[in-house]
């Protein structure tokens, strides 16, 4: 059974909750506050955009969501679990069975080839008695996603012998593996051109076709932005609906 | 899982990791030769004093045990608790030092035995030698001496000859080379036999009762006789049938020293050379009369219980406490039962603390080569930062990256020990032929026999040892890596990822 069905949760309702989000970084004794006190919500079956130019703390934000960065102050709540203050054992778990993740850089291990990299979250959670009777099943379960997403003819390859779109496909068939409920992608496309952007952009929708996945997308492209079925915009650490752009655009 | 795939992946290829791969391996093999080696002394001197002496004595000092026929009855009836007996044989001895006049005074000990009883208690049929065995040893030792002598001395004289002209002719003219070159031919012509003749001895067949009684009975001279160590024999150049002068004194009291003159009767050899060298054995009567001394005797030798197989069925300890009571030994008789541990307890304890001490000083290679790890393994902490906040992203935790580098250290720990063991082994199965090889190239023996008193170089292999040499290097590789680990696990790698 995967992870998508483990918990039927009706389409629309709330799965991850993030209320009251602050990050500050210390330089010295100043504080630089990055992400200002943020309430946000991940709903079951959207794709949540997140916009804004560079350095308003869009990916702090999906971070902390995300469980890999602790906010300053502020909790996040996945299916009514506040994780914020649970163990880090709990909160790796959550990582690796829930939650995915897509880097604008890609993020490979190069020492490893294209299906090592792609099994490795199923490796992470099995423990090696487990992976060895399981191995062949994991291995031939991330050969068919790689080749879904046309990787076929280079699953032994290292990252460093694959172009910049086939290494964030790579990447996506990594975060795809085990079949995480929330798929993060920070900037997925803002390190590709044009071409590759559209082949990367038409895998994620792809992919939300098929598992109705649900996405939260940080971009500074405002017109990926309009693609998703919702769109926030992060303005010097906080949020806004489109709605309240121009009042926010005065303020600042 | 990931561990330890990816600590190996971190691994594959990267040259420096077989660099600390061999340093490990380096000292893990080092550890295995030096214990090898040192365990094969320590038996061989075990097997030696072993050798020389009986399982357990019964001595008492300045000359006073006379009712030693009485204690001897008594041993030889010792019973364990359920009726069996424990003593094999038993045996009185004599024993006190002595001056030798040669061409040189030095000091020895002089042993006087009972032939008929004591071959039942220690090794001495195998050690005594016939006739002719004697003159083998000796010639052996000899005839190398001679034949480098000639040689070095026929190497100075062409060496000469050509300094000053000599035609090769010329020289061979010379009667006094010719000679020499002669004398040389016949010496090599001689030395395979006495070689061969020496590896025969070495298998000699043991005396036998009758043989002892004869060798100590038989005499060319009224003279009371001794059989002497082939040291000695060799040293003061004696001859079987010749006589040697002792001096010895049963006190303090100088006026009572006496001087004797005996009659070599034969020689023995035990392999220890301080027993070759130093000891000398007659008949227990003799002796007594030479020390001056009544029917009194040092002590007793006491052989415990052995099986058809020659194995011990009692504890040497156990049989000790046994004879204690038997005879009733307290500490205000004087009377003191030793077993032969016992009796060499500082000095087999000395060899034994050698062997560890040296293990404990070359272990430091190992850490030298632990020191590599820390290096390795920090370099990679550094390089793979972004790795690792990676890996926490897709769910790894803390302890589980510190894992990848801890699983790194101890690869190289585990692997490093066992391919240095694997090499150990190999070296010290093979370790005569690697010394000869040695021999031949630079000329020079490592392990010169004449030095050691070994024809080869004694090896001894004990898996346990190997084990307390393994473990701890596998622990040293663990402790060395956790400071990387530790490290790795204090990064904040969630800032590696925001760029690339």
């Amino acid at each position: 059974m995967s992870n998508r069905d483990a918990m039927q949760v009706e389409k629309g309702a709330e799965l991850i909750v993030g209320s009251g989000l602050k990050k500050s970084y210390w330089a010295g004794k100043r504080e630089l506050p990055v992400v200002k006190g943020v309430d946000i919500s991940l709903r079951k079956g959207e794709v949540l955009m997140i916009c804004g130019p560079s350095g308003v703390g869009k990916s702090t934000l999906l971070h902390m969501l995300g469980l890999l960065d602790p906010p300053t102050s502020g909790d996040v709540v996945y299916r009514g679990e506040n994780l914020t203050s649970s163990s880090p054992g709990r909160q790796a778990a959550v990582r690796n069975r829930s939650i995915g993740f897509v880097f604008q850089f890609y993020h490979l291990l190069p020492d490893l080839d294209v299906v090592e990299n792609t099994v490795l979250p199923l490796m992470v959670k099995n423990s090696v008695f487990s992976w060895f009777s399981a191995k062949r099943g994991h291995r031939e379960k991330a050969r068919r996603i790689l080749a879904s997403m046309g990787l076929g003819e280079r699953l032994t390859h290292r990252p460093s012998q694959l172009s910049g779109g086939e290494r964030q496909r790579v990447a996506i068939a990594r975060a795809l593996v085990s079949e995480p409920e929330i798929l993060f992608c920070d900037e997925p496309t803002g390190n590709l051109d044009t071409k590759t952007s559209g082949e990367i952009l038409e895998v994620l929708w792809k992919v939300k076709e098929e598992f109705d996945q649900t996405f939260a997308i940080v971009t500074h492209n405002i017109n990926l932005a309009k693609q998703g079925s919702r769109h926030l915009n992060m303005i010097d650490g906080k949020i806004y609906k489109p709605e309240e752009m121009e009042h926010a655009q005065e303020k600042s | 899982m990931y561990k330890l795939f990816i600590a190996m992946r971190y691994l594959k290829r990267r040259i420096i990791t077989y660099i600390a791969i061999a340093g490990v391996s380096m000292g893990v093999m080092v550890l295995v030769i030096v214990l090898s080696v040192m365990g094969g002394f320590q038996r061989e001197f075990h097997e030696k004093i072993r050798g020389t002496m009986a399982d357990i004595m019964i001595t008492q000092d300045n000359f006073e045990m006379d009712d030693y026929e009485e204690l001897i009855e008594k041993v030889l009836k010792v019973e364990s608790a359920n009726g069996e007996k424990m003593v094999d044989a038993a045996a009185p001895y004599i024993q006190n030092i002595i001056l030798i006049k040669g061409l040189r005074i030095d000091f020895g000990f002089i042993k006087g035995i009972d032939p008929l009883r004591e071959p039942a208690v220690t090794r001495l049929r195998e050690y005594l030698l016939r006739e002719e065995e004697t003159e083998i040893i000796a010639r052996y030792d000899t005839i190398e001496y001679q034949i480098s002598g000639r040689e070095h001395f026929l190497e100075n004289v062409e060496a000469y000859a050509r300094s000053q002209g000599q035609s090769k002719k010329d020289l061979e003219d010379n009667p006094m080379y010719k000679l020499y070159k002669r004398e040389l031919e016949i010496l090599r012509d001689d030395y395979a036999e006495v070689k061969e003749n020496y590896e025969k001895v070495k298998e000699r067949k043991p005396f036998t009762d009758e043989e002892i009684l004869m060798l100590f009975g038989t005499r060319k001279t009224d003279l009371p006789g001794i059989v002497v160590g082939i040291e000695m024999f060799k040293h003061y150049r004696m001859e079987i049938g010749g006589e040697v002068v002792l001096l010895t004194a049963a006190s303090l009291d100088v006026d009572e020293a006496s001087q004797q003159r005996f009659e070599v009767l034969g020689a023995f050899r035990t392999g220890m050379f301080e027993n070759d060298f130093r000891y000398a054995i007659g008949q227990l009567n003799e002796i007594q009369k030479f020390i001056g001394v009544g029917d009194c005797v040092s002590g007793i030798s006491v052989k415990t219980r052995k099986s058809a197989s020659g194995k011990d069925l009692f504890g040497v300890d156990e049989v000790r406490k046994a004879v204690e009571n038997a005879i009733d030994a307290r500490a205000d008789s004087g009377i003191v039962v030793q077993t032969w541990q016992e009796q060499n307890r500082t000095l087999l304890q000395a060899v034994r603390m050698e062997k560890w001490l040296l293990a404990f000083i070359i272990f430091f290679i190992v850490i030298v080569a632990g020191f590599t790890i820390v290096s390795i393994l920090a370099m990679m902490v550094i390089e793979k930062t972004k790795d690792i906040g990676i890996i926490k992203s897709l769910g790894g935790t803390t302890s589980g990256v510190m894992g990848i580098f801890i699983m790194a250290g101890a690869f190289i720990g585990t692997v490093g020990s066992a391919l240095g063991s694997f090499l150990g082994y190999l070296f010290v199965k093979n370790i005569n032929e690697v010394a000869g090889v040695i021999e031949s190239i630079t000329g020079y023996h490592p392990f010169p026999p004449n030095v050691y008193y070994l024809d080869r170089i004694p090896t001894q292999m004990e898996p346990t040892e190997i084990l307390w040499v393994v473990l701890p290097t596998i622990l040293v590789s663990f402790a060395f890596a956790l400071y990387p680990a530790i490290r790795a696990a204090r990064l904040n790698p969630v800032e590696a990822l925001r760029y690339e």
